[in-house]
């Protein structure tokens, strides 16, 4: 048979067993570059001297480089680095690449770069008014920050943030060159047993697009929520609201 | 007195926009402002709650007295938990509901529970005409609404002075009265007020004694009767025929 369609459907569960793996890529990586991303955005914003230069050549670099060509520098860069402290200090430290943490810690810079410019960009589309209304009663600007600004921000930041976290699950399939198996590797591995490589590839095809469409739903009805000033109003809304 | 300023005085860069301006205002008096855009009214309001940091000067206000330079962060604390301000763009929180927008202040500075913050608001609220509009987001507000509620979020916090920088200049000219009318009824209760406004009727109106800011400077003060019915400088003159010249079309 050319093309067994039975087997795209019977390889979807053995592919499924490495979901875990990619979400753990995709859900680890994005936390801490959010993290990271607020970090350089509040020293972009702030100002502060000699971080905000050593952020903007960061940013230059991960946004000018492609992804794989990170995780490779930091696949091959760490043992190197390691062996080098291992010489001059006499530490054991290992001098192979553990893979998930090298594929984490390359997909957080990647991807931090990416979301400092979100967060600066939606905490400057807060008007300004509203910070000051805030101050104008009272409150102090670590209040105004938690309570009034950046709720709003985020709904500024969410659409954004959602097309960064779906770019985030496609990037993951980068993360077998660093040995890393998750579901692309998988479906590499199990086609290497019966060399129904097509098969394989169009049932991890099936898995990625399905995963994006429930999370973009996921992320419509959160921006929805988020936007909740953006309603239909009932015509008796005002008599009932009065009674 | 409530409020003394003393020798205010506060630069954008090079650009000098208050030169020295001092005033006071006594408890439950409506001090009016007026002069031309550009002569620094919005700023002194802005100053007084550090929204904009002022250079130099002297604040005396309820029991505190302090030098602007030698300011300490309590005394910028003081200045905005006992004061509140009306903003000609109205700035209500824009993803809280009328009632959370006057709530706001309540719970997070006066530290009120939901419950008191709530019972206080909807009386403010039912005040200025809002009782049922509790649970509409700004947007779904006019603007004569919105300023309302900004009013009512003003009062929620029993401030010893109100400050009101063009309340009326952004909205519809059929929504103006409705809140006049609103301002109308804080100044009667006996609230203080400090209020900036191109509306020349309503300054002459309302205010127990008016400022004519003219580059930076008190050009002019006095009760309104006398600073409109009879100015004493040219400048004032010429600037009330201006504002007249325009509302005679108007009308």
């Amino acid at each position: 048979m050319i093309f067994d369609i039975s087997k795209v459907f019977s390889r979807i569960p053995a592919i499924l067993r490495y979901l875990p793996v990619t979400m753990e890529l995709v859900i680890v990586s994005t936390v801490f570059s959010l993290i990271l991303g607020f970090l350089i955005a509040v020293i972009k914003i702030r100002r502060i001297p000699v971080l905000r230069q050593l952020a903007a050549f960061y940013v230059s670099f991960s946004r000018g480089t492609p992804a794989i060509v990170q995780l490779y520098l930091f696949f091959y860069g760490f043992p190197l680095i390691f062996s080098l402290i291992n010489r001059h200090y006499g530490t054991s430290l290992p001098t192979v690449a553990p893979s998930m943490l090298t594929a984490l810690v390359a997909f957080t810079f990647s991807e931090a770069s990416y979301s400092s410019e979100t967060i600066r960009a939606a905490l400057g589309s807060v008007d300004r008014g509203q910070m000051e209304a805030a101050l104008s009663i009272g409150m102090t600007q670590r209040q105004a920050y938690l309570r009034i600004i950046l709720p709003e921000a985020l709904v500024f930041a969410l659409p954004p943030f959602g097309n960064a976290f779906i770019g985030q699950i496609k990037n993951t399939s980068l993360a077998f060159t660093c040995a890393v198996v998750e579901m692309t590797a998988g479906a590499k591995l199990l086609a290497s047993h019966d060399y129904r490589f097509f098969e394989s590839y169009v049932s991890l095809a099936i898995i990625y697009w399905i995963l994006i469409i429930i999370t973009s739903h996921l992320l419509s009805l959160a921006e929805k929520k988020l936007k909740r000033d953006e309603r239909i109003v009932p015509h008796d809304f005002a008599d009932r609201q009065a009674a | 007195m409530i409020l003394q300023i003393d020798k205010l005085r506060k630069s954008f860069g090079s650009n000098e926009i208050l030169k020295g301006v001092s005033f006071s205002i006594g408890e439950g008096e409506v001090l009016g402002v007026i002069g031309s855009s550009g002569s620094g009214k919005s700023t002194i309001l802005r100053c007084i709650n550090y929204l904009e940091k002022p250079n130099s000067g002297r604040v005396r206000f309820a029991d505190r007295d302090f030098d602007i330079e030698t300011a300490e962060k309590q005394d910028i604390r003081y200045m905005r938990s006992h004061t509140a301000m009306v903003f000609q763009q109205f700035n209500l929180f824009k993803y809280k509901t009328a009632l959370e927008n006057v709530m706001e202040g309540l719970l997070v500075v006066r530290k009120q529970s939901k419950k008191e913050a709530e019972c206080i608001s909807r009386e403010i609220l039912a005040r200025v005409g809002l009782e049922n509009r509790m649970a509409y987001y700004p947007r779904e507000l006019s603007g004569g609404q919105q300023q309302r509620v900004a009013i009512a979020r003003a009062l929620a916090l029993d401030p010893k002075l109100i400050m009101l920088d063009e309340p009326t200049s952004a909205l519809d000219p059929e929504m103006i009265g409705e809140v006049l009318d609103v301002i109308r009824n804080v100044a009667k209760s006996g609230k203080t007020m400090l209020i900036v406004s191109h509306e020349m009727n309503f300054i002459n109106d309302i205010a127990d004694h008016v400022l004519f800011l003219d580059g930076g400077l008190i050009a002019e003060e006095g009760a309104p009767s006398a600073l409109f019915g009879n100015p004493q400088q040219e400048r004032t003159r010429l600037f009330l025929r201006r504002a007249n010249i325009i509302s005679d079309y108007s009308i």
